[in-house]
């Protein structure tokens, strides 16, 4: 099932492979290990080595911001990544079609991905705002009941931080999947035509499967995009009201540097690894499983 | 790739109904996407008067280029008042390489982690893929000592290197995901012809691989332009970017804020991701799967 | 390609050393925040008064001040650091200073007669085991409260001095279909004035008994809670889009004649005059119950361990430009901060900073603030709990309270 390489080429491969390697275990195991030990010590400003014992863990167990920032992470998850997934989709499968314009129309789907959050979060503040936002203009255009105060609503204003990232990352896994639709063998297309499949149907019993690699990318970036969630929501609300809208990033980040707590911010982070491990390490056993160990 | 097929293809799953339709989703897609950057355009030439007093999507009452030029050269950061410029070229300088360098980086690692059974890459590859979920900012202090001890701190050489450890992962990601999609029958066919490790890399695979090296461009231009916190610690002052620039501008803790001109200097400091993004439309042309060998 | 650019930084690099050694500049890099029109003025005076005494000002703005701070620790940590940064007055440079990475800065403080220049309070706090560390630059009062003259005038209140007052003219607002609230959302700013209603309505005793002494008794206490008590009344009384909304939106509000009050430090004074305002015909500011004093807050210049001699040179110039009386106190002016030295002429001041700077310069109407005197852990810890309590539907007195109580105790 696999052609036997060569050993040169072989060689050749794992040459390539050891400054990549080398870099990787230096700068992210050594990182990451000098991190989680750090996690074990008093450190405040600078790193230093005494001893804490599990005091960092405890404290940040027992810290209401800590529960907080976790629990939006799982709520934003759940909602960002399956909706932004179905649109972005949804846009590369009519991208893909042909259409006029392709390159505009890319390009305007693609652009809140440009835009630095520091910014385009104010903007998304101002649009939701309750006094002259959105609501607003409603009023204005006679639907003089119309309110929306999600933005300032600690039990709704997540749901705004994940309008604001849907609108911003989108366009990135429209261009992600249109990638691998690009990549999609005419054959296939010209079987589906052939048997009359109806389009539904075809897109999702045989397009997604043949683009498992590119849908499988696309699902780590936004996996990425919600594990570091930190801009967007430092522009839009600031964690609040109050700290209804904090995230793990944003508690390290703030931990780590303005409030002097390396060795709680490294607890933490150490924390929000072994939860990214505790999720994905069942999904490779199970993709190697389902493979039998091929490539 | 055989272009009579193309147009087969497109009406492979189209009826003149959903064309209509098709288009009008796209449409109102792009109107909800523009929305923000509308609000950000007009804001950018009215007066803080008017900002103050009028509604959110209403057209400004004169259209004046004054705060678009303040931002770009007059807008003061502390002593200097030049504006966005001062960061421009040192933007480029930090760009250019980082983005060569993390995808050329990122496609070999994916290349030999891909098609070479080299011993340990799986591992290589699932710990520099979750590295990348530890947040960046608890890595900056180690970086910090490795390139002052290296002789790198606070050179244009020791930013490049931060930006290139960082994007390694998900460059890598896109690049293996990607060549794990390209038939198997490709490289057998390849290495029958006597194609060599580096041979198959380049004349085969990479011509293959345009629009996934527009989509790792696209992902690792933004993040490198727009990224603030790396240049400002590993470049020094001689070569902070122009986001610091921006920065300045939008967060004076202490001033009365002109968002005119911070609309104006977030759209001027985005021009450059959005005409990478709008230039890529030739990177995005079809892909080549099996037909290429056949053909 | 690495090594090629390496060798392009390199050889810049060496051209950079060579032209600066010949031409015998001093050269010294200041990392600071101050980048607003009013700061930048500031800054303007101080870089002024170092060229005349010989130095080369290289400007490292870097707005925000964590940002600020954290890119400066970065830069001491890898061996390349500025002349001088600048932090907030009080704990956040002890650690640099047990590190050793801070220069001692005893020895000009003597010979240039700080002690007897700055006040005590700012002067102290830069004090670790009798060594000076800190050179105190800017002052500010942070517990005012800033009122729109006409509205007060419709409304037919004088400007308020007691807490009664203050919620006599939030009634009389509201009652005319006005906003009569609207302080900033931010948690720090909530912070700021949680604490000045702890010094207005608990008084100064348990005020420097939670502050100094980080006695969480006195936080359970009955003046703490009273304190509380007013401080919830007033969140009752912030407009809806009160959460989130930075300190320039809600000044804005106030200014524009959309909102009797807001609360914040005396750099809200600045805004007000930005904006073509004059103190006492367009806005009045007040503490609330004065006899108990005002919380002070402010800057403080840092100065890395030199690396070389040029390096100390150049220290030497910027030390003496920041402690010269006429450029600290035009410094001060164009800032819109209080002039910290002793003998500045408070002739030019606006009214709002000539009143702080009365209360600034007697020791028994000012005191420290939290920031001052708390290790930016438990800064945070209380600050978590009072953006809590800030918000509706957040926590109750009670375990507001006890949130605070615990968060003394922060590391």
């Amino acid at each position: 099932m696999f052609v036997r390489s060569p050993s040169s080429s072989r060689l050749q491969a794992t040459l390539t492979l050891v400054p990549v390697a080398f870099v990787v275990l230096s700068v992210y195991v050594g990182g990451v290990l000098w991190a989680a030990g750090i996690s074990f010590t008093r450190s405040s400003m600078l790193p230093n080595y005494r001893f804490a014992g599990l005091t960092q863990y405890i404290n940040l167990f027992a810290n209401a911001r800590w529960q907080v920032s976790l629990g939006n992470m799982v709520l934003f998850a759940s909602i960002f990544i399956p909706v932004t997934l179905l649109i972005g989709y949804s846009m590369a499968a009519m991208i893909n079609r042909g259409v006029r314009g392709e390159n505009a129309l890319r390009t305007i789907y693609l652009y809140p991905f440009a835009m630095s959050f520091i910014v385009t979060g104010l903007v998304w503040r101002w649009l939701l705002d309750p006094n002259f936002g959105i609501a607003d203009v409603a009023r204005k255009l006679g639907f003089e009941n119309a309110s929306f105060d999600w933005i300032v609503n600690a039990d709704m204003a997540i749901f705004t931080i994940i309008i604001a990232a849907v609108w911003h990352s989108a366009g990135l896994v429209m261009v992600v999947l249109l990638a691998g639709l690009r990549g999609v063998d005419d054959d296939l297309w010209k079987a589906i035509r052939i048997e009359g499949i109806p389009a539904w149907k075809a897109h999702l019993y045989i397009i997604v499967p043949s683009i498992g690699t590119s849908i499988a990318t696309a699902l780590v970036l936004m996996s990425l995009t919600v594990v570091r969630l930190f801009d967007v929501v430092v522009a839009m609300t600031g964690g609040g009201p109050g700290i209804a809208t904090d995230v793990p990033a944003k508690f390290i980040i703030d931990h780590m540097f303005e409030r002097q707590q390396v060795g709680l911010a490294s607890a933490a982070a150490t924390t929000l690894l072994l939860l990214v491990l505790a999720v994905a390490v069942p999904l490779l056993i199970l993709k190697n499983h389902r493979k039998g160990g091929a490539r | 790739m055989n272009p009579a097929n193309a147009p087969a293809r497109r009406n492979a799953l189209a009826a003149p109904l959903s064309r209509v339709l098709v288009y009008l989703l796209l449409i109102v897609i792009a109107i909800v996407a523009l929305l923000p950057l509308y609000v950000m355009i007009v804001t950018a030439f009215k007066s803080m008067e008017e900002i103050r007093s009028g509604t959110l999507l209403s057209l400004p009452r004169a259209f004046g280029f004054e705060h678009w030029w303040k931002a770009w050269n007059s807008a003061c950061t502390g002593l200097r008042c030049e504006g966005l410029k001062v960061g421009f070229v040192n933007s480029f300088l930090i760009t250019v390489p980082s983005v060569v360098l993390a995808i050329a980086a990122g496609a070999v690692t994916g290349y030999a982690l891909s098609f070479w059974r080299v011993r340990f890459a799986n591992v290589l590859f699932t710990v520099m893929l979750i590295g990348g979920f530890f947040p960046y900012q608890v890595l900056i202090y180690p970086l910090v000592r490795i390139t002052s001890t290296v002789g790198l701190f606070n050179s244009l050489a020791g930013v490049i290197f931060v930006h290139v450890v960082f994007a390694l992962p998900v460059v890598t990601l896109l690049f293996r995901n990607y060549f794990a999609s390209i038939p198997i029958d490709l490289f057998k066919a390849a290495r029958v012809d006597g194609a060599g490790y580096w041979r198959f890399f380049f004349s085969i695979l990479l011509p293959m691989s345009v629009p996934m090296i527009a989509v790792a461009g696209i992902l690792q231009v933004t993040f490198i332009w727009n990224d603030y916190i790396v240049g400002l610690v590993f470049g020094g002052i001689n070569y902070a970017p122009m986001t610091v620039q921006l920065n300045n501008i939008v967060h004076s803790t202490y001033g009365e804020r002109e968002y005119n001109v911070e609309m104006a200097a977030t759209l001027l400091t985005s021009i450059i991701p959005l005409l990478v993004y709008f230039t890529s439309g030739r990177w995005f042309v079809r892909g080549v799967a099996s037909g290429a060998v056949k053909g | 390609m690495i090594s090629k650019l390496l060798l392009a930084a390199t050889t810049a690099t060496a051209l950079c050393i060579a032209a600066s050694a010949s031409a015998q500049e001093v050269k010294g890099e200041v990392i600071h925040q101050w980048t607003s029109a009013a700061e930048s003025a500031g800054v303007k005076v101080l870089a002024q008064k170092f060229t005349e005494l010989g130095g080369t000002w290289v400007d490292n703005a870097i707005s925000g001040g964590p940002n600020a701070r954290s890119t400066a620790v970065n830069r001491v940590v890898g061996g390349n650091p500025p002349a001088a940064m600048l932090f907030n007055t009080g704990a956040q440079f002890v650690e640099l200073q047990t590190n050793a990475l801070l220069r001692d800065l005893t020895a000009t403080a003597k010979a240039d007669n700080w002690q007897n220049k700055m006040p005590a309070a700012l002067l102290n706090s830069g004090i670790v085991d009798g060594e000076i560390w800190a050179l105190p630059i800017s002052g500010n009062g942070a517990n005012w409260f800033w009122f729109n003259k006409p509205i007060l005038d419709k409304i037919g209140v004088a400007k308020p001095k007691t807490w009664d007052e203050v919620f006599a003219a939030l009634d009389k607002a509201k009652a005319a279909g006005l906003t009569p609230f609207t302080p900033s959302g931010e948690p720090r700013w909530q912070r700021l004035m949680f604490n000045a209603v702890v010094l207005g309505v608990a008084g100064r005793d348990t005020y420097d008994a939670v502050i100094y002494k980080r006695d969480a008794s006195a936080v359970r206490g009955e003046k703490f809670k009273a304190a509380v008590k007013v401080f919830e009344k007033l969140r009752d009384y912030a407009d809806a889009g009160t959460p989130g909304r930075s300190w320039p939106d809600s000044t804005n509000l106030v200014i524009s004649g959309k909102a009797l009050m807001t609360q914040g430090g005396t750099w809200l004074n600045g805004a007000f005059a930005a904006a073509g305002k004059t103190a006492g015909t367009d806005y009045e500011c007040a503490i609330i119950n004065p006899d108990q004093g005002m919380v002070i807050s402010g800057d403080v210049f840092l100065f890395p361990e030199p690396k070389n001699a040029a390096m100390t040179r150049a220290q030497d110039l910027l030390l003496k430009a920041f402690a010269d009386v006429p450029t600290q106190t035009a410094f001060a002016v164009a800032n819109g901060t209080i002039p910290i030295l002793k003998g500045a002429d408070t002739s030019k001041l606006n009214p709002c900073i000539a009143e702080a700077s009365r209360f600034f310069n007697d020791p028994k109407l000012s005191t420290g603030s939290d920031q001052m005197m708390f290790t930016p852990a438990i800064v945070g810890a209380v600050e978590d709990a009072i953006t809590r309590f800030s918000t509706k539907g957040g926590l109750t007195a009670e375990q507001f309270i006890e949130a605070y109580a615990k968060g003394l105790s922060a590391s």
